[in-house]
């Protein structure tokens, strides 16, 4: 209901196979025209629900950039300030009780040698990402840039991405339509899966997410990984990082430098 | 001969029982029905209209609660038509004639009631159907259980409908007050010898070409789990066959319920005969018996051998947060076995209402173990969660919206039983000998193979393309096309107008006697 307007956009992402496939959607007229009464039918229902459905969400029709994107964190770094998780949820309306991007706390060891550890969360735009595989319409999809989106046009809330992340970075939006001067956050959709998308507004500006720009530590360094001379390159290649959950096959492209050179905490 | 007749005839009257008698002995039954459907309206309005925020599910912890593990016993439920038609088609078990257009209902009410949940349960149904036909991606569980499910229903359908067919054609010639409707439903049916066979033939192929379809549809169920492997307790190769297993639990249980509760409404002892209910109960206890082998299966691998995550939360279920229900569920099943069993193997008269007592305990147990594959993993993810992913505690619109589907599927049987006959209607010699030698139209002769041909050019079309929009659309509507050849291929057999000089095609043969 919200963003109806919205919905009217270009038919597809440029530069995505989604985007390219769709243009080619429409279908031609069968050969045998006696039994075309049912198909027929079938065609027009069809050209009928793309003329409406047809369209992407503005946030997910931005222009791709080139090379992977990535973000290196170091929990070093990291003092728990949950800065990044308000100023995350201050960027895109994400609604009470969800969540883009946060810091996840916990005790480790026995006493006297505990320490209190804290590990900055988000969606990891995964290279093989669970959630793209299973979504049934398409809403979830990945740029060419790399970074995992999630089309609120299009989703129909069946929640099966966040059964099949196991970085649990996806939230419902439960509640119905926020109000008017809410609407303007896509991430606010009602009936609708939202995650991290890397800021791509912001970025694709050539500025930084705002979880990275905030962070008062610099413990989160955002860039290109394809460039070897960006930032985050070269803290991947002091191989001192490693991704979440890396044994599922998902591929992350967010990946944290230990803490005192020890790895990436095992959950 | 005239004593057969007569026989037929009773057979016919009895059948014809909750048509002739609508109301029935208790009317307020019917009346608390439709005050239940009314309840389960209200709820699903609700939160169609004031969103999920009504349900207890939230996005950390359980964000697939009891709409989901209603939807799944639904369609576990849905197995039983089609595999009681195939037992009586294919395997050729006669005895179990009488049961299967009532598995066949069955099939069709709880197939729609778990469409219906899956509608409730999506965030938005408004896009729900449209999206996931147009923009359908094929490596999407949701998809193929889109194309399944859609051809499930749609050949269920005509599976019913050829099996009925016939009987409609009777009720026209009956003093019924809906007779006109009956005439018209049956779609010009002649009873002749050829029709009967046409009709036989392509049921026994349908119900053949179901069994596949059957299966595909819960493994796909299975999948929606087994495939995700960000989630101990639901990764695993065991979950298609898994559910394939439960749906035969749960359908069969729920016949044998349904089964029981019709003889006893409308006297159908002679109809649905004792040693049925033996044959239904020794075999009920072997699935039973089959799925708790699965369970054990199941966890002693993740308990030897599994990984850490794995063996975790198989040690949560088996002696953690969940032990009770678990046990407390495998008790039951375990008892319903035995008792079954025993219920079988007792010599003397069958207790009909013991055995039913048993399946519906069953019944209660295989939702009890749906509700159990849903929750622990959800509430114990593998990494730490934003806010603690707390208890699952469903809302009252939620247990409304649940368990008042099963209230609006009985009211939809009762309306069934008063207007469509449970049992197929015995057969009388075919009184009208028209013997039909094939039509000369070429434009009719050609619907079938034209059919064919369009539902495969539609499906390869939809999977060639499979990447683009619109695939899920072609593929589906081919696949649907082609269920509906065998129905095609009876409307456009044997049919002439009575009375009237018939076509060409068709020539009279001189009736015996």
């Amino acid at each position: 209901m919200t963003g109806g307007g919205r919905e009217e956009g270009s038919a597809g992402i440029p530069g995505t196979p989604q985007g390219a496939a769709s243009r080619n959607a429409v279908p031609p007229r069968p050969a045998r025209r006696h039994f075309t009464l049912a198909a027929g039918a079938t065609l027009a229902l069809a050209l009928v629900a793309r003329r409406r459905v047809g369209g992407r969400a503005e946030g997910v029709s931005l222009p791709p950039r080139r090379g992977r994107k990535a973000m290196a964190i170091d929990l070093d770094r990291c003092m728990g300030c949950q800065a990044c998780a308000v100023a995350c949820k201050a960027e895109h309306g994400v609604r009470l009780g969800g969540f883009r991007s946060w810091v996840s706390e916990e005790e480790n060891g026995r006493f006297p040698a505990v320490t209190r550890d804290f590990l900055p969360r988000l969606c990891n735009h995964c290279g093989n990402a669970p959630c793209l595989k299973v979504c049934p319409t398409g809403a979830t999809l990945r740029r060419a840039d790399g970074i995992v989106v999630v089309d609120s046009a299009r989703c129909i809330g069946c929640r099966h991405c966040m059964a099949a992340c196991p970085y649990n970075a996806r939230y419902f939006n439960s509640q119905l339509d926020p109000g008017p001067e809410q609407a303007r956050f896509t991430a606010r959709t009602h009936g609708t899966v939202d995650k991290c998308d890397f800021c791509a507004r912001r970025t694709d500006a050539g500025r930084q997410p705002a979880c990275v720009e905030t962070c008062p530590a610099a413990a989160r360094v955002f860039g290109d990984a394809d460039d070897p001379d960006s930032p985050v390159s070269r803290l991947r290649a002091t191989g001192r990082g490693a991704g979440l959950l890396e044994e599922l096959g998902t591929q992350p492209s967010v990946f944290y430098l230990g803490r005192r050179g020890a790895g990436p905490p095992r959950t | 001969m005239e004593s057969e007749a007569s026989v037929d005839r009773t057979i016919e009257s009895s059948i014809l029982r909750p048509l002739r008698e609508p109301g029935g002995t208790r009317p307020w039954r019917g009346r608390i029905l439709a005050l239940g459907t009314a309840i389960w309206m209200w709820s699903c309005a609700r939160i169609l209209s004031e969103g999920h925020g009504l349900l207890g599910t939230g996005s950390y912890g359980v964000s697939w609660g009891l709409t989901v593990a209603n939807t799944i016993h639904l369609i576990g439920i849905s197995h039983v038509g089609i595999a009681v038609s195939a037992v009586v088609r294919v395997l050729g078990l006669e005895r179990f004639r009488n049961a299967a257009r009532i598995a066949e209902l069955l099939t069709l009410v709880s197939l729609l009631l778990a469409v219906a949940n899956i509608t409730l349960d999506v965030g938005r149904p408004d896009r729900f159907l449209v999206n996931t036909l147009v923009h359908g991606r094929w490596h999407a569980p949701m998809v193929w259980s889109a194309t399944v499910i859609s051809l499930y229903l749609v050949s269920s359908g005509v599976y019913l409908y050829l099996s009925m067919r016939r009987d409609l054609w009777v009720l026209s010639r009956t003093e019924l007050p809906f007779r006109a409707l009956y005439a018209a439903l049956s779609l010009g049916y002649r009873d002749t010898e050829e029709s009967r066979n046409r009709h036989d033939q392509a049921l026994s192929w349908l119900a053949l070409a179901l069994i596949p379809v059957m299966v595909s549809v819960h493994s796909v169920y299975g999948l929606f789990f087994g495939l995700l492997s960000a989630r101990p307790g639901w990764h695993n190769p065991l979950q298609a066959p898994y559910f394939v297993l439960g749906a035969v639990v749960s359908g069969f249980s729920a016949l044998v319920v349904l089964l029981a509760l019709l003889r006893r409404e409308f006297a159908w002892r002679e109809l649905l005969e004792e040693r049925l209910f033996r044959v239904f109960a020794v075999f009920l206890a072997f699935v039973i018996f089959l799925y708790l082998y699965f369970t054990g299966s199941e966890h002693l691998t993740a308990q030897y051998a599994g990984p850490p995550a794995e063996r975790a939360l198989s040690g949560l279920v088996l002696g953690g947060s969940y032990a009770w229900a678990f046990w407390g569920t495998m008790t039951a099943g375990l008892l319903a076995l035995i008792w079954l069993l025993r219920l079988a193997r007792r010599p003397g008269p069958v207790k009909v209402g013991a055995i039913a007592a048993a399946a519906a305990l069953v019944n209660g147990a295989m939702f009890a173990k749906r509700v159990l594959l849903l929750l622990p993993p959800q509430q114990h993810p593998a990494l730490p969660t934003p806010l603690p992913p707390g208890l699952y505690v469903p809302t009252a619109v939620e247990l409304a919206a649940t368990f008042g589907t099963y209230l609006a599927g009985a009211l939809a049987f009762l309306g069934i039983l008063r207007f469509l006959p449970a049992i197929e209607l015995p057969l009388a010699e075919p009184e009208d000998a028209l013997a039909w030698t094939g039509t000369r139209d070429p434009w009719r002769r050609a619907v079938v193979p034209l059919t064919i041909a369009a539902g495969l050019v539609l499906v390869v079309w939809g999977v060639r393309g499979r990447e683009a929009d619109f695939a899920p659309l072609k593929w589906i509507s081919g696949l649907l096309l082609l269920a509906l050849v065998p129905l095609e291929w009876c409307l456009l057999g044997g049919q002439g107008k009575p009375g009237a000089v018939p076509d060409s095609s068709f020539v009279r043969q001189e009736a015996e006697g």
